[in-house]
């Protein structure tokens, strides 16, 4: 009995061994086993994003004269001439030719007959001589589209190769933006809430009535950079679209037409691309776009010589219908240059009225264009010649006697008097459709210097008188290389106080010797 | 017949001792010291180290002592499906164990995604949080070559540049969705201002509700251990050791692993070394 009361001891005790461990690592340890528990999980049913529908439109060509596009290539233009495929298909369906202006000593020259100019994201300034040479363009009906784009900027790197700036477009385009009263922001423009599939692909629903939105209910525009202008805005951003750099300003503009409508700016290239083009109203767009550029009315002045022609343009010497055989190279040049502008110049023995023409001629045989230059205000004091055919021009005008200290000269109302020697006379004249353009000198060297500025467009030094009609007058060089005292004589030079002792020709009631009937000299 | 029950006895005792311990050992096994896991991911997130990471997760799973778990997260993030299947490899932990996020210098993009999977998330003041959505290439144009082949017009390019960044969007749903399924009630700001995809520092992400507290590691540890309802515990490192890069491949800068850094000290441009895909990524200023 007691050996077994023994063996159940020892069986309990070592039942406590084999327990204790348990025992002390469940007080020791254990507390409260894992709890399974549910974890929620996304809720991914409402995530997908549809794409936006694809718009169809069929471009209607406005029709348009043909002419001539610029696009800035010049001030390291960020963008790839692909970019403008559509838009270059569709002015060419308006008769245009796009132009890529790759060197800048050529634009003022491809200014003179463009009908508008591109420029897009430039990375060099525009210098002031540049700028003012586009104002003028545009002051002169010719159409400026300035387009910049939140995407265009180029990495600038230190020398160790890291990464020390972005130079973006916005403040380069400014240089010459600024000349219209825009300013591109150095921004874009986002909506978090109602956007074509990215938080920068803004819909622009608030469009100003114009002939460049017209039918056009919405737009969208990816990355656009946001305009400043004191013009209103042409495309304006709806509620919930804000500028990143500044979500205080209300309503930034993706777009503006700014300079009586001459200059667009447009904050975004993308839409302008395939196929962004095909959402929303985009393709419509492009298409008033092009119209915008190809219906540039343009008035031209003096320096945008021949541009301004028609197709064919009659070439008539005053007085002389022959040709001066010194003159044989200043007109094939002539011709030459017309050709390039795609227009015939046509020697004439007399004026047609009912077309374009270019009088060219010496001031004592100017008797042919004697209405453009009364109108015009002009007046010649010339100088009676010396010798038997003086006496008859003396005869015809018998109150006046040619002294020794008269100057020929011309007087042009507003602009005062200028010798006639080593001067050059240009006069411009628009009747309705009609252009006419007079060259005058005192000598066939004087003629063929002044045809030489002509050719070049380059009315540089000289005294101009702006409106209609336009007229410059323009040393010839004959004095610098004569005298040597360079350009014309000084004012105090001139013998103003005998008006009356010279020929006065000044259009009606004008004392012009009467004209030879076989020759049509005087 | 004294000397027989001697060793009687001493063979008793010696049985006894090992049955003990063997006990002891059992116990120990059956009744672990419960275990608070802490597992670093500080790499951008790509497949290879989101797979390692994930195989973790599963082993912390599988592991009974395990009882809560802290991860302590210093990531800009990395691909999108990386990011994603991490997300998920957690919200599984989760069902087993408390998960803590204790945020490095910068838990931001695919960082903050698997962040979010997490109970709570402690922040360092400092650390740089948010930075919610995707960047990506645009596919590359198409092309038609006269030895290359393929069988259909977005056999190349993936599709249109437009379905792409379609596509984006829904990605970038789907990163809100996932914030929103585990902190909307924790949220103060709409979910259109995570949308803008800000970075903020941990001390504005707390006022916002992007995280839970601001602390330490150790803090983190401490609310797992709470979140466990365990109060004696073993703190033990998890991390998986990350396999010998090729050394070949690292000269030849192919290596696609390589610590999260900040600011300057990033090295070459990541933007110049992502791969062509979708990426739930922060990009450090100077890249």
């Amino acid at each position: 009995m007691k050996k077994i009361g023994l063996w159940a001891l020892a069986l309990l005790l070592l039942a406590l061994a084999l327990a204790a461990p348990w025992a002390v690592r469940h007080i020791m340890y254990h507390q409260g086993g894992r709890v399974e528990r549910v974890v929620a999980r996304p809720d991914l049913s409402a995530v997908e994003v549809t794409a936006p529908a694809r718009a169809t439109h069929t471009d209607v060509a406005v029709p348009a004269t043909a002419g001539a596009i610029l696009v800035d290539s010049t001030h390291d233009n960020l963008f790839d001439p692909t970019d403008l495929s559509l838009l270059q298909e569709r002015v060419a369906a308006r008769g245009q030719r796009l132009e890529v202006v790759v060197d800048e000593e050529e634009l003022p020259a491809m200014l003179r007959y463009a009908k508008a100019l591109i420029v897009i994201s430039p990375l060099t300034d525009w210098s002031t001589g540049e700028a003012e040479l586009v104002e003028r363009f545009v002051g002169r009906g010719g159409r400026l589209l300035l387009v910049s784009d939140a995407a265009h900027y180029t990495a600038l790197y230190d020398d160790w190769g890291w990464l020390v700036g972005l130079d973006h477009d916005a403040p380069h385009l400014n240089s010459l933006a600024a000349r219209f009263g825009l300013q591109f922001q150095p921004d874009y423009l986002y909506n978090l809430e109602d956007n074509a599939n990215n938080y920068r692909n803004v819909k622009l629903r608030d469009l100003a009535e114009d002939a460049l939105t017209a039918g056009i209910d919405e737009l969208v525009f990816f990355g656009t950079r946001s305009i400043q202008s004191q013009a209103p805005g042409l495309v304006v951003s709806g509620e919930g679209t804000v500028s990143n750099s500044d979500d205080r300003v209300e309503s930034p503009s993706a777009a503006v037409l700014a300079a009586d409508r001459e200059v667009l700016a447009l904050g975004d290239l993308t839409f302008l691309t395939e196929p962004y083009n095909g959402i929303a109203g985009n393709d419509l767009f492009v298409s008033h776009i092009a119209d915008f550029l190809s219906q540039a009315d343009r008035t031209y002045a003096m320096d945008e010589f021949p541009y301004f022609f028609g197709d064919r343009v009659d070439l008539v010497y005053t007085a002389d219908p022959l040709l001066d055989s010194d003159l044989l190279p200043a007109s094939g040049d002539l011709q030459t240059l017309f050709l390039e502008a795609g227009k015939a110049l046509v020697v004439e023995v007399d004026e047609e009225i009912s077309r374009d023409t270019l009088f060219l001629g010496l001031y004592g045989e100017a008797d042919d264009v004697e209405e453009y230059l009364a109108a015009a205000q002009v007046t010649l004091y010339l100088r009676p010649e010396e010798g038997p055919e003086v006496e008859s021009w003396l005869d015809y005008t018998s109150t006046l006697t040619a002294t020794e200290e008269f100057t020929s000269r011309i007087e042009v109302a507003s602009m005062g008097p200028v010798v006639t020697d080593g001067t050059a006379l240009f006069l411009h004249s628009v009747q309705e459709e009609r252009q006419v353009v007079i060259v005058l000198a005192d000598t066939v060297p004087g003629l063929q210097a002044a045809v030489a500025r002509l050719l070049k467009g380059n009315l540089e030094g000289c005294l101009l008188r702006e409106g209609r009609p336009g007229i410059a007058l323009c040393s010839t060089g004959e004095l610098e290389e004569g005298d040597g005292t360079g350009g014309w004589p000084k004012p105090e030079d001139l013998d103003l106080e005998d008006n009356e002792d010279g020929f006065q020709w000044e259009g009606e009631g004008s004392r012009l010797p009467p004209a030879d009937p076989g020759t049509g000299q005087g | 017949m004294k000397r027989r029950r001697i060793l009687l006895w001493i063979a008793a005792a010696a049985a006894a001792v090992a049955l003990v311990g063997g006990s002891w050992h059992l116990a120990c096994r059956t009744i672990p010291v419960p275990e608070v896991a802490i597992l670093h991911i500080d790499l951008e997130l790509d497949e290879p180290y989101t797979n390692l990471i994930g195989q973790t997760l599963e082993d912390l799973r599988a592991d009974p002592a395990v009882r809560a778990a802290v991860l302590d997260v210093s990531t800009p993030g990395g691909g999108v499906t990386a990011s994603e299947s991490l997300y998920y490899d957690i919200l599984a932990l989760r069902e087993q164990v408390p998960v803590v996020v204790s945020m490095g210098e910068v838990a931001a993009s695919g960082g903050y995604y698997i962040s979010a999977a997490a109970d709570q998330i402690y922040a360092k003041p400092t650390s740089l949080v948010g930075n919610i959505g995707v960047l990506s290439y645009l596919p590359d144009p198409d092309l038609v070559d006269e030895l290359l082949i393929t069988t259909g017009p977005f056999k190349l390019t993936g599709g249109t540049a437009t379905e792409w960044v379609r596509q984006m969007e829904t990605l970038k749903n789907t990163f809100l969705a996932a914030v929103l399924a585990q902190r909307e009630q924790r949220l103060t700001v709409p979910v259109e201002t995570l949308a803008r995809g800000e970075l903020y520092i941990g001390i504005d992400a707390k006022q916002i509700g992007l995280v839970d507290e601001l602390g330490s590691r150790a803090d983190a540890v401490e609310a797992a251990a709470e979140l466990a309802g365990i109060t004696r515990y073993t703190v033990v490192d998890r991390t998986p050791e990350m396999p010998e890069t090729d050394l070949v491949s690292t000269l030849l800068g192919e290596a696609s692993l390589g610590p999260a850094t900040t600011g300057a000290a990033a090295g070459s441009s990541a933007v110049e070394r992502l791969a062509p895909g979708m990426y739930y990524l922060y990009l450090q200023p100077g890249q």
